[in-house]
């Protein structure tokens, strides 16, 4: 919905409307709020912030410290793997395969609320560390992860509490890799074979598999050399304009809330 | 100075920049406002550096005037003159860059990584009264290094230099308050010998990493207090919204 938020200033005092374009509803924002008020409270709320030192391999924190990005060296990771749906894995681990896979650069970029509560996720694969953020990314050809290489809504509606940066990375990478991967999700394997284009790709090219186990064994085989080299499908273009077509939905909020605030305090 | 003026701030999903434009109606002309929300309503911290080098610790709340990072580096030994290796312990540039973009950086050793916010971050030849006077002139070093324009690319290259030896360098000149100061603490460590910042690296380069751990830190600094610096400056430093609004508007009528 396209809105628009008028603000008139009279004589230092501020009026505001928040209008929608479709329906021209106009909603009262504030009205008389004088700027010597705004900028008090401007000031408020910027001397109360907090210090955060960051987790290493941050790359980029959106303005509104909201949207991350952060990345891994390439490494190996053990996980375990079943080839059932969540609704019917037993209890026993019988069913459970354990893999120790090479990993190569990986992307991660979430979105978060100010009580370090993600609620989007991704992961991309890179065969380099990020040179610029409007660089492409590509996918991870996982389980547990959307065709666009967006983690799993039950798995981070699962992830732990946090106080800090550093738990909710923390956190994140955890639920990522010991989570554990099944059958529910498997959009993202699907379309990074269909995306293929290299003729030499270790993993996909001239691979069939019949079953996953198969996929995720022969993952195992491979050394960390040839993966970490590899061109993965692309996923994504630029990376940087992910993370801000997910500002739009909170910037106009926050800039209502913000004069509202501002009216009440 | 007029009495009244509007303010139109649209909000349109397809745009990519943040989603928010804003334009000032005065006289019948538009212009472009996006200054004032650049500086006013978007009150939440500004990063303006598009790819951060990896190592960066904290980045300061400072919107669109002084900016505040710290960055970190690892024990190691450097190489500085003459190809002397020397033994620096976990080591943090503080790096200060105003709304000019002139630089100023300050170097802060530490005997362990730094994980919390108000943990010490200093050594005994940095007070805060020779907070500048440590720092130096990046515009130079800049010049003389060749370096671009563009925040992230330069705080990369800065790592890298410092690693080779242009910030080593110029820290260690023996005028420098922090060379002198290091030099006694180096001085004292081996035992009580007169301060010689001209022999310094020479000193230093007979010591391991180990050493220079175990010589401690004077508690001086930490990330706390240059935060409650920085936002001071930044709250110091907003202007009323006519203000901005009449300071920062260009005419978009032309465009139209």
């Amino acid at each position: 919905v396209v809105r628009q938020i008028e603000l008139k200033i009279n004589n230092g005092l501020i009026d505001a409307n928040l209008v929608n374009l479709e329906t021209v509803k106009k909603t009262k924002v504030l009205t008389g709020l004088s700027e010597d008020q705004l900028r008090q409270y401007y000031q408020s709320k910027v001397l109360d912030s907090k210090p955060q030192i960051f987790p290493p391999a941050v790359r980029y924190i959106s303005r509104d410290r909201t949207r991350l990005i952060w990345e891994r060296p390439p490494g190996y990771q053990s996980i375990n793997y079943s080839a059932a749906k969540q609704e019917k894995l037993s209890a026993s681990s019988k069913s459970m395969n354990l893999f120790r896979i090479p990993v190569p650069w990986q992307v991660y970029f979430i979105c978060f609320n100010e009580e370090y509560v993600i609620n989007t996720m991704y992961m991309f694969f890179n065969n380099h560390p990020l040179t610029a953020l409007n660089k492409s990314v590509g996918y991870a050809p996982l389980n547990n992860f959307y065709k666009d290489s967006k983690l799993c809504q039950a798995v981070y509606d699962r992830i732990p509490e946090a106080n800090n940066l550093f738990q909710m990375l923390d956190n994140a990478y955890n639920m990522v890799w010991n989570s554990g991967f099944n059958e529910d999700l498997h959009e993202c394997i699907d379309q990074a074979f269909a995306h293929n284009r290299s003729s030499d790709h270790p993993l996909f090219n001239g691979n069939i598999y019949k079953r996953r186990v198969e996929y995720y064994s022969h993952w195992a085989s491979l050394d960390l050399d040839a993966i970490a080299s590899a061109s993965w499908p692309l996923a994504a273009k630029d990376v940087l304009q992910l993370a801000n077509n997910y500002s739009h939905a909170s910037n106009n909020i926050r800039v209502v809330q913000f004069l509202t605030d501002a009216q009440s305090a | 100075m007029n009495e009244e003026l509007a303010l139109l701030l649209t909000y349109d999903p397809g745009e990519l920049s943040n989603g928010i434009s804003a334009y000032v109606i005065e006289d019948g002309k538009q212009y472009d406002g996006k200054y004032v929300l650049d500086n006013l309503l978007d009150f939440t911290p500004s990063v303006s550096f598009e790819l951060l080098p990896p190592v960066t610790k904290y980045i300061s709340p400072t919107g669109k005037n002084d900016q505040y990072v710290v960055i970190e580096q690892k024990p190691t030994m450097l190489v500085v003159d003459d190809d002397l290796l020397i033994p620096v312990p976990w080591n943090y540039f503080l790096i200060h860059i105003d709304r000019f973009h002139n630089f100023k950086v300050c170097w802060l050793f530490r005997d362990d990584q730094l994980f919390i916010p108000d943990e010490p971050m200093g050594a005994s030849w940095l007070t805060k009264r020779s907070f500048y006077q440590c720092g130096m002139d990046l515009n130079e070093y800049i010049k003389v290094n060749h370096i671009h324009s563009g925040r992230s690319f330069i705080l990369s290259s800065m790592i890298s230099g410092a690693l080779s030896r242009g910030i080593v360098k110029h820290h260690f000149s023996p005028d420098n308050h922090g060379a002198i100061a290091y030099a006694q603490m180096v001085a004292v460590a081996e035992g009580g010998r007169r301060a010689d910042p001209e022999n310094l690296f020479q000193s230093l380069s007979t010591h391991t990493i180990q050493d220079t751990i175990d010589w401690g830190i004077v508690p001086d600094l930490d990330i706390n207090h240059i935060h409650r610096e920085a936002v001071k400056f930044a709250s110091d430093a907003v202007p009323s919204l006519t203000e901005m609004i009449l300071s920062g508007k260009t005419d978009r009528t032309e465009d139209k």
